[in-house]
């Protein structure tokens, strides 16, 4: 075949166009530690890395979420600790107050702190945190309890979407707490007016009332356990879909490190090469005789 | 023959020989020249009477190539020209849809995080500036795409219009180049420079539109459109692609029998071509596919949003406008009117005010439900698809266009081989033509002493 001398040059000069944007790029991938530099370079992997993207981004809300709902979890745990504590107190002095030996006095300054006990549950029933009252269920912008102890709260507690389709109600409507079936702050009504009145029957019906009374703040702090619980399985869920996706999005579009490495040192050969092949153009010819 | 004829075939032999060189030397300057096809001097023999002849002469030189090979060249340049343009245009996806800060997912993903924390505060007056601020970011996205995606249409009806007007120049050029080549022609005489001139401009139109060509005996060319419609007759009149503004676009129509014609159906390769088909391709497809997207984008967050209440206790309002058609849907999409941060919804119950946030949850899961694409698939899937179904195009246009460069390169290395100039040749030509002519020199110094010989005689 002929060899025109124009051909020879195009030749020469389309190679080493084409190494030397191959060796770009490998540097760029390189660098960027993305192998998927433009969408056209692998649009399959794009489209697929941009799901991925979307589900890290959701496992990374829900991880958010989670933290929130922790959050309100922690602080109506905190505060029906206390609630506890309290009526724990009231049950021992209802137990002392019904002891025969007791003075119509002496009940009276128990009826005194049998009030003030009333008092510190119906502040925690009306806890608020960052302006949302804990356990005022959806209705949590003003004080769920009046102060006759009556709920003027919502029918449920708010609930958090904590992993792909799994929503978990993070608190307990005040009245499921605090009204029913023991109503707390009648207990304690009823126990300091039957001490005040030296109405010994009364003050034995409050043993049993402030017995159950605590068993019921009790049972609502397990029921809230039992939500925080939830939180953290799905912590450990959500964690896990976003390890995954973080991963399957790098594996789709990221860079092996090693094959970068190696892609560009044979990259940087060829063109090196190419150069020493051009650098010797145009070879012998009669033009030199 | 006289001695006197002896000196008239050297005097023809150093003149044949200087010619032979000019040609020689034509070629080796043009060695790099474009379209240059290389020459060979014609010698022939300068007959007698008287026996045995008189020397060689030189007729003219001819170029040397072969008319199939052209051929192949002119349907491989139209298919290297609709390559290249198409992947020149849709080579904007890349830059649309490559940006992965700013993208349509990305903006749709923080607005579903706004929404969660919502959920999770729901009367929260920052978390309800988020929602609207990364609401204001969805459209954002949208109208950014839309609008590079109209720039790249835009891009393309501009470059129809000027390789429309590179084809007519050149179709004008032809024309007058087939006269002038069937001026100089007459003497019997290849016009080799105008005939290089001239197939260098057929190569460059079909470069942009596909061309057949019709070689005629008075050296003019036709050339004709997809083999049908003629640009230039045989003799030598042009008609012309006229590109005329439509609507969004740019239309092209070419004189058939006098009628203007749409020229649509001729168009199916060369720079043209490419870019049509980039236009009315892949990227309306793209376009449309966004529209649609923004169209399921604003019902499905409207409709779950019109299920709740704002914090002033009133429902049943829109969170996006909802577009009137799906042709601009991105371009315009924007929040609704009269929506804040008190009249966004987060409450399912007007009554479980303000901390009710089954609404806000409901919002938040849109982006997670089958709400697009006719209810096939979610938002950011039929984000991703879009995304991909584009870059799909991208790859493939590059990978036509890495054909059809490979297509030219083969065609052209027989072009090269045939047409092409080697130095080496002409060097071994230079110095067989100088040896002829110091050969011939010789003979007029031979004549020239065979003469003075005759001439002392006489003494």
């Amino acid at each position: 075949m002929r060899v025109s001398d124009k051909r020879t040059y195009d030749r020469h000069r389309d190679e080493l166009t084409k190494l030397r944007s191959r060796f770009v790029a490998a540097q760029d991938r390189a660098s960027s530690g993305r192998r998927v530099l433009a969408p056209s370079d692998d649009p399959v992997a794009t489209s697929l890395a941009l799901k991925e993207r979307s589900r890290a981004a959701n496992a990374g809300d829900h991880a958010r979420t989670i933290d929130r709902g922790r959050d309100r979890l922690d602080a109506a745990d905190g505060a029906l600790g206390g609630v506890a504590d309290v009526l724990r107190r009231a049950q021992e002095l209802a137990v002392q107050a019904s002891s025969d030996t007791m003075s119509a006095d002496e009940r009276a300054g128990i009826a005194a702190e049998i009030r003030e006990i009333r008092a510190s549950v119906l502040a925690s029933a009306n806890e608020e945190v960052g302006g949302r009252r804990l356990f005022g269920g959806h209705v949590d912008d003003a004080p769920p309890f009046d102060a006759t102890g009556a709920y003027l709260g919502g029918a449920a507690a708010p609930e958090l979407e904590v992993a792909p389709g799994r929503r978990v109600a993070v608190g307990l409507p005040g009245d499921q707490i605090f009204s029913g079936p023991t109503d707390v702050f009648a207990v304690l009504d009823d126990l300091a007016t039957a001490l005040e009145t030296n109405d010994e029957a009364g003050v034995r019906a409050g043993v049993e009332g402030t017995r159950s009374a605590h068993a019921q703040v009790v049972d609502a702090r397990s029921a809230l356990g039992a939500r925080s619980d939830a939180l953290e399985t799905a912590s450990a869920v959500v964690e896990r879909l976003e390890v995954r996706a973080l991963e399957a999005q790098d594996e789709l579009v990221g860079v092996d490190v090693a094959e970068a490495y190696l892609e560009l040192e044979r990259a940087r050969s060829a063109y090196a090469a190419a150069v020493q092949i051009a650098a010797q153009l145009p070879g012998p010819s009669l033009v030199d005789r | 023959m006289s001695l006197f004829g002896l000196l008239g075939t050297g005097r023809n032999g150093m003149a044949s020989a200087q010619a032979a060189t000019q040609v020689t030397s034509h070629n080796t300057t043009n060695a790099s020249t474009p379209g240059y096809t290389r020459r060979t001097a014609r010698l022939e023999p300068v007959l007698g009477p008287p026996e045995p002849g008189a020397g060689s002469r030189m007729v003219g030189s001819r170029r040397v190539l072969d008319t199939f090979v052209e051929r192949r060249m002119l349907g491989a340049l139209s298919a290297r020209g609709e390559g290249a343009a198409r992947a020149e245009s849709l080579a904007a996806f890349d830059v649309v849809f490559g940006d992965s800060s700013s993208d349509v997912g990305a903006a749709l993903d923080a607005l579903r995080s706004a929404f969660g924390d919502l959920a999770s505060s729901p009367a929260d007056p920052t978390a309800r500036e988020v929602v609207l601020a990364r609401a204001r970011g969805v459209t954002d996205a949208f109208r950014s795409a839309s609008d590079q995606l109209t720039w790249a249409r835009e891009d393309a009806n501009a470059r129809i219009g000027g390789e429309v007007d590179a084809v007519n120049e050149r179709l004008r050029r032809i024309a007058d180049l087939g006269r002038e080549i069937g001026k100089a022609e007459i003497a019997g005489r290849e016009a080799s420079d105008l005939r290089d001139m001239r197939d260098q401009l057929v190569r460059e139109v079909a470069e942009r539109v596909p061309v057949q060509t019709i070689e005629h005996e008075n050296g003019g060319v036709s050339l004709l459109l997809s083999g049908s419609a003629s640009l230039v007759s045989a003799d030598g009149e042009v008609s012309e692609l006229v590109a005329r503004r439509t609507g969004d676009d740019v239309t092209i129509e070419i004189s058939m029998s006098g009628a203007p014609t749409d020229a649509r159906a001729f168009l199916d390769g060369g720079r043209i071509g490419g870019l049509l088909d980039a236009r009315d391709g892949a990227l309306a497809e793209a376009r449309t596919a966004l529209d649609t997207l923004a169209v399921d984008v604003a019902n499905a967050y409207s409709d779950a949003h019109a299920a709740g209440f704002g914090l002033d206790g009133v429902g049943g309002r829109d969170f996006f406008a909802r577009p009137a058609a799906v042709d601009g849907a991105a371009r315009a999409l924007a929040l609704a009117a009269g929506l804040d941060r008190d009249t966004l919804a987060a409450s399912a119950d007007p009554a479980e005010l303000p901390g009710d946030n089954r609404v806000a949850l409901s919002l938040a899961g849109v982006s997670n439900a089958l709400v697009a694409d006719g209810g096939t698939r979610t938002l950011s899937d039929a984000y991703a698809s879009l995304v991909g179904r584009a870059a799909t195009s991208v790859s493939e246009a590059n990978l036509r266009r890495d054909a059809a460069d490979a297509a030219v390169d083969q065609v052209d290395a027989l072009r090269q081989s045939v047409s092409g100039v080697s130095v080496d040749e002409e060097m071994v030509d230079l110095v067989r033509y100088q040896r002829g002519y110091q050969a011939a020199l010789k003979i007029v110094q031979t004549a020239d002493e065979m003469l003075g010989e005759l001439m002392n005689l006489k003494r």
